[in-house]
């Protein structure tokens, strides 16, 4: 079956990684699947659910570890396999999916707003900030703490090999928030003398650990050690509801050259270590969603009522192990 | 006057262009160079000139134990040739002895290697962190005598130390893994043990080592892997060193441009691994506890000089 435009081209570009991050990943999908349903001249509800159903596939298929974009096929096919169970009309079908994207879109308007506030407390007067790494989750706490009148300074790491770090310092200096950087290998020496930390998020699992960037867990572990508070911040859309089939995240490798820049060694050294970890449930202080912060023990408690599609369920073992 | 050969060496200890066993045996030979070359009235005046070059040295060592022992030993001659009558010529002769005592580096890799050899499991997989002299050195016996499986490694940034530990070992056919310093918990955890060099050994058995040695040890504990400190006894410091070592990063560490100026790059190329993480130092000596190293210490005896310079420093 031939798919609407709409879905080649975010295939293409997910493909291509033209596509910012996971949350703008996640809008994307959301609009070509709407635009399916919009477009569509599928005479029955069942036609329709064909329809979605195969634009669902192709993107499966093309779709990396982001939890966001799996959450909005489960949204989305969530919504049409209800009213099919419910033997709603095609046109009342359609209605539900539009409000269902209407809802998203609500939530991605005000969910960093809430979360903004809600880390921005936590955050006090002459306040050293840990941040592990970029996430603009954590820029828009801080930025809110600055808002809010309060005096404190950013501490980061380079977050080797892609050095994300250093986009943290260049959004903190432009929100003339005083910052300080540093080596990886450093950062027990960050962490020690903060009064809170802050690492954004890749996905949650249903156990409440969390997948993210090379270092995170490092930096959980040694706040731990020292005392420190350690958060995360991310909205609910990160929370991987395919954890609650067993399913384990996928990371990728680093890669030679990412370590051998421009250097080219022919001795026998395989580089090896994934880009992301895992940080265990018991390193986490609290996850800082919409819904507020949420203990690790509590992030299975959010997935259960989170919507979600039993067709997508049925796929995702298979888009786990790359067998799509 | 500060003889040229102290002022090049100050500098190659400034851009930590020595490592410290390395800097320990250099130490030792600048300074047995410059009391050859000097041919002064009186002990006195010969002393009094060798001090001054220590202390221009002193004032750009890195936090090293192996310098730092040699000019104890070299001072500790000099005051108790202070206070006997004895020629310049045995002052010399001293010198030479002690310099000799530090020449048979492969001896001295192999009785590590005796220790270590006890307790590694069969096919060991073996994680270090950086770059040490003797780590290498132990590591390559005990690949020789068919005891590694796999040697793991972080790049030890800013100056990718690691790199080299991972070259040279690959280079004779030992099978090494490079992962980036954040990645060093996976490294740990598929690994039996950890093995540190280490710059300082200090009187309570804490260690000053490579910046991220100290995060090694934290994960080691949290996997429940043993780390072991494997080192040259002269590493074993009876002088409280730790209390001012400087050495901090610069802009130029990250390597990367950046469009800020100026950037604060804050952060220091050592750390401190309290005792509490180590399971046991390898040494010449044989496997030594912590309260073994407090006992060494008891026993070394420190220059009065060098003490009331450190006391004045501080």
């Amino acid at each position: 079956m031939l798919n609407h435009p709409a879905i080649d081209l975010v295939c293409e570009r997910i493909s291509k990684d033209l596509i910012g991050g996971a949350a703008d990943t996640a809008k994307e999908v959301m609009s070509a699947i709407a635009q399916v349903v919009e477009d569509s001249k599928a005479a029955s509800l069942e036609a329709l659910y064909g329809e979605m159903d195969a634009a669902c596939l192709a993107i499966l298929k093309v779709c990396p570890s982001f939890a966001p974009p799996i959450n909005v096929l489960h949204m989305m096919m969530g919504t049409i396999e209800s009213d099919l169970e419910s033997l709603t009309s095609l046109e009342e079908a359609k209605k539900h999916l539009k409000e269902t994207e209407k809802s998203f879109n609500t939530f991605m308007e005000t969910a960093f707003e809430k979360i903004a506030t809600i880390g921005a407390e936590l955050i006090k007067e002459g306040d050293k900030v840990f941040m592990f790494s970029m996430t603009s989750s954590v820029w828009k706490v801080l930025r809110k703490a600055k808002a809010q009148g309060k005096k404190f300074a950013v501490l980061v790491t380079e977050a080797r090999p892609g050095n994300e770090g250093l986009w943290t310092v260049d959004e903190m200096y432009k929100s003339g928030i005083p910052v300080e950087v540093s080596i990886d290998a450093c950062l027990g020496e960050l962490i020690a003398q903060s009064n809170i930390a802050f690492a954004g998020v890749d996905s949650v699992a249903a156990d409440g650990s969390v997948f993210n960037k090379a270092g995170t867990f490092l930096s959980a572990l040694v706040a731990r050690e020292y005392g420190v508070p350690f958060y995360f911040v991310t909205d609910t859309l990160k929370f991987d509801t395919a954890t609650l089939l067993g399913l384990p995240f996928r990371s990728e490798l680093v890669h030679y050259n990412e370590i051998f820049v421009e250097k080219k060694y022919d001795t026998g050294v395989t580089v090896v270590g994934s880009l992301f970890d895992v940080t265990p449930p018991r390193l986490i202080t609290a996850i800082i969603t919409e819904l507020g912060p949420i203990p690790p023990s509590s992030c299975i408690n959010v997935m259960w009522n989170m919507r979600r599609s039993k067709r997508i369920s049925e796929l995702l073992p298979d888009w786990a192990h790359n067998k799509l | 006057m500060i003889a040229q050969e102290v002022i090049q060496l100050a500098d190659r200890f400034q851009k930590l262009e020595l490592h410290a066993a390395r800097g320990g045996r250099e130490v030792l030979c600048v300074l047995l160079e410059l009391i050859e070359e000097r041919s002064k009235t009186s002990i006195r005046e010969l002393a009094d000139e060798v001090r001054e070059n220590i202390t221009y040295l002193l004032k750009s060592l890195p936090p090293y134990a192996p310098p730092l022992n040699s000019i104890n030993q070299v001072l500790l001659i000099l005051e108790e040739m202070e206070t006997m009558p004895v020629d310049q010529q045995e002052i010399k002769r001293q010198l030479v002895v002690l310099k000799t005592g530090t020449q048979n580096i492969t001896l001295l890799h192999r009785k590590i290697a005796d220790g270590l050899a006890e307790i590694l499991p069969p096919e060991a997989v073996i994680y270090t962190h950086t770059l040490s002299e003797t780590v290498l050195g132990v590591l390559l016996e005990l690949y020789r005598r068919g005891r590694i499986h796999r040697v793991a490694v972080t790049e030890s940034r800013p100056n990718n130390d690691g790199w080299t530990t991972a070259l040279r070992l690959a280079d004779k056919g030992v099978n090494v893994c490079l992962t980036i310093d954040a990645a060093m918990p996976a490294a740990i955890e598929n690994s039996h043990l950890m093995v540190s060099g280490s710059e300082i050994i200090n009187p309570d058995g804490s260690i000053v080592g490579k910046i991220g040695t100290h995060l090694a040890a934290m994960v080691c504990q949290y996997y429940q892997k043993p780390l072991y400190v494997v080192a040259n006894s002269n590493k074993i410091c009876p002088i409280p060193w730790k209390d001012f070592y400087h050495n901090q990063f610069t802009e130029s560490d990250l390597g990367i441009p950046s469009s800020i100026s100026p950037l604060q790059v804050t952060g220091s190329y050592f750390d401190i691994t309290p005792a509490r993480y180590i399971c046991a130092y390898a040494t010449e000596k044989g496997l030594l506890c912590s309260q073994d190293i407090s006992e060494k210490v008891n026993e070394m005896r420190v220059s009065r000089w060098l003490t009331q310079w450190v006391a004045e420093s501080c």
